[in-house]
């Protein structure tokens, strides 16, 4: 067999399939379904860990004290993570969750953890498809995160995904007319992610700092990015 | 992603959704996945035009495909939804005779990074180091992908009494 009989097959190949007619409409759904499995998906990943392993050593914190009132000293919080938006207005998320389940798409099942990465996110709470109270997800490589190590922002990928990448952070606003707002560690932010610790073993452990604006992945209907979030913070 | 910015996209699908499938089918060796690889791989493109600025946006898409396929072709098969369009998506255009048919039976024997590197060498035309780069793997490693994955192309020749014998 020679060379040209094997280029000749790839040439015939490449017009062997045809195009949808409507490409472009499928891809748009695509686009718009990765966005929604990525909010809905964590939800489902997250309620996964719950029911399967009972709260076993995953980092869960209720109440929103930050433990600096008052003067009696005391270990110091487990975590502090706080969202400012432009206009100063902050959001305090809590009840944070430490799991090694990936998250599953939107009507699928449960992640299967194989303990590859390791998730952080905050309670999620939705109506239809916008979120009802901002939502947090950082989520770690473990791979390629196995000792401390200070990320600069932007992270991003040679491929533009997201599965490549050693860690990314992700929120959800709920405020960013029409429908809320959506920032990402990628393109556009700035700011620094110093992970201290991250394991799937035995137990989820996710140790970090955060100090980062994080740039919108949405436009307005006017075409301008909407806007940035501050998220700044420590999980310990 | 605003109307400008839309209609941009819309344009780069129109024009690069043939030659992608062309690839995606090269990468896969099978008509749905190739669909399903080429829709994902404009999807991320989408998801950041208009704010990243791609020197060579019809390269860079290859590039993307080329990633999905090697380094998540596991996790692609779990995540992306199988095509529920039916049969007016990627279907075969004829029944090939000859070669093309022969050619995708034999593909699909190869692994993936066989089956990515003789699809650059072949569709792309790259040389062993354009394809280690756009792979992110060794030369070495391409050059054995290349040797082993076309030994299996003509196994499968051989079987097909499709294999030209040089003498002299």
């Amino acid at each position: 067999m020679t060379e040209e009989q094997i280029r000749d097959g790839y040439e015939r190949l490449d017009s062997a399939l045809h195009a949808p007619q409507d490409a472009f409409d499928r891809v748009e759904r695509r686009i718009g379904a990765r966005r929604r499995s990525r909010r809905i998906g964590v939800a489902a990943g997250t309620a996964a860990v719950v029911a399967a392993v009972g709260g076993y050593a995953a980092l869960s914190m209720g109440g929103s004290d930050d433990g600096r009132e008052g003067l009696v000293a005391v270990d110091p919080p487990p975590y502090s993570l706080v969202m400012t938006r432009p206009d100063g207005s902050t959001f305090t998320f809590d009840d944070l969750t430490i799991s090694c389940d990936p998250p599953a798409p939107a009507g699928g099942e449960a992640g299967t953890g194989d303990k590859s990465r390791v998730y952080l996110s905050s309670p999620f709470v939705v109506d239809g498809e916008q979120v009802t109270q901002p939502f947090v997800l950082i989520e770690v490589d473990l791979a390629k995160l196995d000792e401390p190590r200070t990320l600069s922002l932007p992270i991003e990928s040679t491929d533009g995904s997201t599965e490549s990448l050693p860690l990314s952070v992700f929120i959800a606003d709920t405020e960013g007319a029409p429908d809320g707002n959506e920032v990402v560690s990628s393109s556009g932010s700035t700011g620094t992610v110093r992970v201290t610790q991250a394991s799937c073993d035995p137990t989820p452990v996710l140790e970090l700092e955060v100090d980062a604006t994080l740039a919108s992945e949405e436009v307005t209907d006017a075409g301008e990015n909407k806007q940035s979030l501050e998220l700044e913070g420590f999980i310990r | 992603m605003d109307d400008s910015t839309r209609a941009d996209f819309a344009d780069f699908v129109a024009v690069q959704v043939r030659p992608l499938l062309g690839f995606a089918h090269a990468l896969t060796a099978d008509p749905h996945d190739a669909w399903d690889l080429t829709q994902e791989t404009l999807a991320r493109m989408g998801e950041r035009w208009g704010r990243t600025t791609y020197d060579t946006p019809a390269a860079y898409a290859r590039t993307v495909m080329v990633r999905l396929n090697i380094d998540r072709i596991r996790r692609l098969r779990r995540e992306l939804p199988r095509s529920t369009a039916g049969p007016e998506v990627a279907v075969p255009a004829d029944d090939l005779d000859g070669m093309a048919p022969w050619l995708v039976d034999a593909l699909s024997t190869l692994s993936p990074r066989q089956r990515t590197a003789l699809a650059l060498r072949h569709v792309e035309d790259l040389d062993v180091r354009g394809i280690a780069e756009r792979m992110g793997c060794s030369e070495g490693s391409v050059k054995s992908h290349l040797s082993r994955g076309t030994e299996r192309l003509r196994e499968h020749a051989r079987g097909r009494g499709l294999l030209t014998t040089r003498e002299g």
